[in-house]
């Protein structure tokens, strides 16, 4: 598989104590939309930051393109790399149409003729000559992706980018990033602690806490893991799986006691089946996790710290 | 760093504090002129402009500072510096642009003043008999003092990365300076006796003789407070404003030498800062 993004070990530490990042590894496929998921100062806003050059980190390394951050080459691998980190950076007294063309210069783009294209992807060619000042929220964040888009970028990296938005600006954000990542092939890093729509959108997923990515997952693998199941809790899962094998059931092994069956069937039936063969059933529960049931799981309930 | 510069003076055409600032300074030049031609018509003075074509050197540092802070810290408070940093741009370069742009804006600044003063002020009181080759040597003292606050002035504007306590900052500092700058030229001119008088009445006549002033500054005392005057861009402002420099082939070196020094010191902060 093309990594375009490959991170080792990175670490960040501020005033010399406190640890931001903490050994972090990641990677991000080509042509792939990166769901990172972490709870408030888990480390998310701190990654992208080192990742897009606003800070350096104080140990390990990462790889862009090709090209390890220690390498002068890095400055022309960002190129190919865009950002919108926490809110779209927007020079409020110029017009949307300006902020590009300013884009545009500090891109070193010889024309700007494709201007208009862009702010028509995003939905505000009606807004080119009005000053961002006026903008709604959901207008900037556009204007923020607009921006970022300007230098045909191949990685998109777009911290909350939905946060603050109203239902129609989240669905036009969202359909706005499915249509570049299906029509033009571009990578897409999103860090969003909105599960459920993150979920709509991702191909896979970055689980961070305490500054360490703590799991990476495909969807499919993700789908697979929090696919609908009834949960059992018995005396011996060898005898559950002789059992269920012999009914010819799907199912999978979670631990020594632990058993999710994915198939319809009567409850009646099992236990009676089990208790012939000596095995008690101590509880049979539905087990229906989402991304953000996943998530709970795999970083424990705790409040946000 | 070109794209930077292209970018940089796109985004100084479209700001409006600059414009206000330039509008000040032309204000500023029509009220010197207005007072200067109300005291020859009422009073039958004879103005030179030449003691006018720098009067803003006073007030420069102060009009730079509402301009720099407000314009450098847009940068930081609207996040857009981030998209300079993040499509590859380095830092050194981010920072020399900057203080190019900010050097440029206080330069046309002062020239909008400078060139109304000429202009008109040569039509209502004739042009200046200040030798050309002094008047040639404060002008390009003053593009090295603006050059001096450029760099001042982009320091604090890159290093504080709130556009609000930047803005307070570069406003104190000037005020400062202007103060310190005063003070300064308050001393140095100081004179060495106090005058004699002849005090006459019925019961007589009573004479002092001249005293000498215990203020007076003099030797190594006086050149370092010399020193301290024309070092300070303000200073600088108090000596070009009346051409009344003890030494002006000096004052265009120490602007130089401190624009270097502050830049160097700006770069070095700024690259070891981490944004957010």
């Amino acid at each position: 598989m093309d990594y375009i993004l490959i991170i080792d070990n990175l670490t960040k530490t501020y005033k010399g104590h406190f640890k931001a990042l903490d050994n972090l590894n990641m990677r991000i496929p080509k042509g792939s939309i990166y769901g990172f998921v972490g709870r408030n100062g888990a480390g998310k806003t701190t990654l992208i930051r080192l990742i897009t050059g606003l800070q350096e980190p104080t140990d390990g390394e990462y790889c862009l393109y090709g090209s390890w951050n220690t390498d002068t080459a890095i400055e022309k691998s960002r190129r190919r790399m865009a950002a919108v980190v926490e809110t779209p950076s927007l020079y409020l007294d110029m017009t949307a149409r300006q902020n590009l063309e300013s884009q545009c210069m500090v891109l070193g783009l010889p024309s700007c003729e494709s201007l208009d294209d862009l702010l028509d992807l995003v939905g505000l060619s009606e807004a080119g000559s009005r000053k961002v000042r006026n903008f709604s929220l959901g207008m900037r964040q556009r204007l923020g992706i607009a921006i970022a888009l300007c230098g045909d970028p191949d990685f998109i990296i777009l911290d909350e980018p939905i946060n603050g938005l109203d239902p129609q600006g989240i669905i036009e954000v969202r359909e706005l990033i499915l249509k570049l990542n299906h029509e033009k092939g571009i990578t897409f890093l999103i860090s969003s602690h909105i599960l459920d729509e993150l979920s709509r959108l991702a191909t896979h997923y970055g689980f961070i806490e305490s500054g360490s990515i703590v799991r990476q997952i495909s969807a499919p693998e993700l789908e697979a893991a929090c696919r609908k199941a009834q949960r059992l809790r018995v005396s011996s899962t060898k005898v559950l799986c002789m059992v269920l094998d012999r009914l010819g059931l799907e199912y999978r092994v979670v631990d020594d006691s632990t058993c999710d069956v994915f198939s319809a069937f009567r409850a009646t039936d099992l236990v009676n089946a089990l208790d012939k063969e000596g095995c008690l059933v101590e509880s049979i529960a539905e087990k229906d996790e989402s991304l953000e049931g996943y998530f709970i799981s795999l970083v424990g309930g705790k409040s946000n710290e | 760093m070109s794209k930077l510069l292209r970018q940089g003076f796109f985004r100084l055409r479209k700001n409006l504090v600059f414009y206000l600032c330039i509008l000040f300074m032309i204000g500023f030049a029509i009220l010197r002129l207005v007072t200067s031609y109300q005291m020859k018509v009422e009073y039958g003075y004879q103005i030179d402009i030449g003691e006018m074509l720098f009067s803003a050197t006073l007030l420069l540092g102060i009009v730079a500072s509402v301009f720099s802070g407000l314009f450098l810290g847009t940068e930081y408070s609207d996040g857009t510096m981030r998209n300079k940093l993040i499509v590859g741009h380095g830092r050194l370069s981010i920072y020399l642009s900057s203080l190019v742009v900010v050097t440029s804006a206080i330069l046309v600044m002062f020239f909008s003043y400078f060139l109304v003063i000429l202009g008109i002020g040569s039509i209502l009181f004739g042009f200046t008999q200040v030798p050309i080759a002094l008047l040639l040597l404060n002008s390009g003292s003053v593009v090295l003092l603006c050059l001096c606050y450029g760099a001042l002035l982009t320091m604090l504007g890159m290093i504080v990365q709130n556009r609000a306590v930047g803005a307070v900052a570069a406003i104190i500092v000037c005020i400062v300076l202007l103060s310190a700058g005063a003070y300064c030229k308050a001393r140095l001119s100081e004179p060495e006796y106090y005058d004699g008088y002849v005090f006459t009445s019925n019961e007589g006549t009573a004479a002092a003789q001249a005293q000498r002033n215990p203020n007076y500054l003099e030797g190594t005392k006086r050149e370092r407070w010399q020193a301290a005057l024309d070092i300070n861009p303000a200073g600088q402002g108090f000596e070009l404003m009346d051409f009344s420099a003890v030494y002006p082939i000096r004052l265009p070196f120490y602007s130089l030498a401190l624009a270097i020094m502050l830049t160097m010191l700006g770069i070095m902060i700024y690259r070891r800062r981490d944004l957010k």
